[in-house]
């Protein structure tokens, strides 16, 4: 994995500068992603059933599926990470409707979920679940964009600095991690 | 008889809550250790020694290890001879309050579950489980268990004639289906026997048992040392990319049952096992 050249992304970028992105790529993120986990899915969801609008915008946006800690150690977040993307499958498809190029979170992803990606063209960036206090150094700013009511869950605009993670899944809809668990299964 | 006061343990509540947000136990630290060197894969061995980079950042910094810094639960276990008096439940949803001001963990608890889900802002309340014991001390513990693994936790109620070997397809099962959600690799909290309430609570409390305390029953234990191995034959690997260490400890607790029924629980702990015990 260590010679797998590392690809530098600067954020927000759009579907067609993700394209390239194969499965299994090792990218640095630096730049401003949108953090959206159940509760803001959710809401997002009734709010355009209802033919409401979202207070920000969602095209060509990287979609981080993560709640902060607040601030700590002199940093906007004392930790911050992914959680499980697989939960909020369902939400994927409004999401790329929206014109939003990627999700970032934790986790495989549904067989459903690789056919979306295939059918928008946009990717899934994974990173590893439990390293907060590391990828906590790696964010440069976080501002609340909306809904400061669901605390944790809300939108935050956050800004990485050189964030470690991988394409799980590309804009072909290809699964890196299938084929990463199939390769050291000994049943 | 000695009459333990709930408001005397309020402060080691919040210290253990504290300590266990921003420390990753040394049992837990020697384990992932060892396992390392049965990975594999190139990164499944370096997810683990990010693992360990990322313990040692959160303690120097004092900064929790995980963004998720989960649900607390709080376990008193009664010596014989010891009561408790006092409003323990008031005293521990104090504790964790002040520590996840104090420690600036996220607030991660919502009222209404299927209603409007309001965060009630400082974790609480936290669950209080206490239980009589014939231990020579009381002991106090504290577990943070973030959502993630909580999530890939399942009971089964099976047939005896399912013994062991259904218990463990059952459990390898689960692991396979949503193992790599659950941040591995996972400790395995197991609970056999009991009742359909209890055996979860054996399940989760399992988890407080130092992963490097020999298991006393010799078939249980091998049953532990079986799991681990089948489990690691998944393939899930560290952060699940990948590799031969889904899982670094398993710890089964078993306990009588109806002559009709095998219940099992699987408690899963993601890598952050945070829990610590102590004597009172």
């Amino acid at each position: 994995m260590g010679v797998i050249p590392v690809i530098e992304l600067r954020l927000p970028a759009g579907r067609e500068a993700l394209r390239s992105l194969k499965a299994g790529d090792e990218v640095l993120l630096s730049g401003d992603v949108l953090t959206m986990r159940d509760a803001a899915l959710k809401r997002l969801e009734e709010l355009l059933a209802e033919g409401g609008e979202p207070p920000f915008g969602l095209e060509g946006q990287v979609v981080f599926h993560a709640g902060p800690t607040p601030p700590a150690a002199g940093r906007p977040a004392g930790a911050i990470g992914p959680t499980t993307s697989a939960r909020m499958d369902r939400f994927l498809e409004m999401l790329f409707e929206r014109g939003v190029a990627a999700t970032l979170g934790k986790g495989p992803r549904s067989a459903e979920a690789a056919a979306h990606h295939r059918a928008y063209g946009a990717v899934y960036l994974a990173a590893v679940g439990g390293l907060s206090a590391l990828y906590g150094g790696m964010v440069d700013e976080i501002e609340p964009l909306a809904w400061e009511d669901l605390g944790p869950e809300g939108v935050f605009r956050v800004r990485l600095n050189g964030f470690p993670a991988l394409v799980a899944v590309d804009a072909e809809g290809a699964d890196h991690l299938e084929g990463r668990h199939s390769r050291y299964r000994r049943r | 008889m000695r009459v333990i006061e709930a408001a005397d343990l309020a402060d080691r509540i919040e210290e253990l809550c504290l300590e266990v947000s921003t420390a990753l136990p040394a049992d837990v630290t020697d384990a992932l250790s060892r396992f390392r060197a049965r990975e594999e894969s190139e990164s499944g061995r370096r997810v683990i020694d990010l693992i360990l980079e990322n313990a040692r950042a959160a303690t120097e910094l004092g900064v929790p290890l995980c963004q998720d810094t989960g649900f607390f639960t709080v376990y008193l276990t009664l010596a014989p001879g010891d009561a408790i008096s006092g409003d323990l439940e008031g005293e521990a949803a104090g504790a964790v309050a002040r520590a996840t001001e104090r420690g600036r963990l996220r607030p991660s608890v919502v009222r209404d579950p299927v209603g409007a889900r309001v965060n009630t802002g400082n974790n609480t309340p936290p669950l209080v489980e206490m239980e009589l014991s014939r231990a020579q001390e009381s002991t106090l513990g504290v577990m943070a268990k973030g959502g993630g693994s909580e999530m890939a936790s399942r009971l089964a109620m099976l047939a005896p004639g399912a013994g062991w070997g259904g218990a463990l397809e059952f459990i390898v099962g689960m692991v396979e289906e949503l193992g790599a959600r659950a941040c591995p690799p996972l400790v395995l909290g197991v609970g056999m026997g009991g009742s359909f309430d209890s055996v979860t609570r054996l399940a989760k409390k399992a988890l407080m048992r130092p992963l490097d305390e020999q298991t006393a029953d010799p078939a249980v234990r091998a049953r532990e040392e079986e799991l681990v191995s089948e489990v690691n034959r998944l393939g899930i690997g560290p952060g699940g990319h990948g590799g031969t260490v889904t899982c670094f400890g398993a710890r089964i607790t078993e306990a009588p049952c109806h002559m009709a029924i095998l219940p099992v629980a699987l408690s899963v702990s993601c890598h952050a096992l945070r829990r610590k015990t102590v004597p009172i």
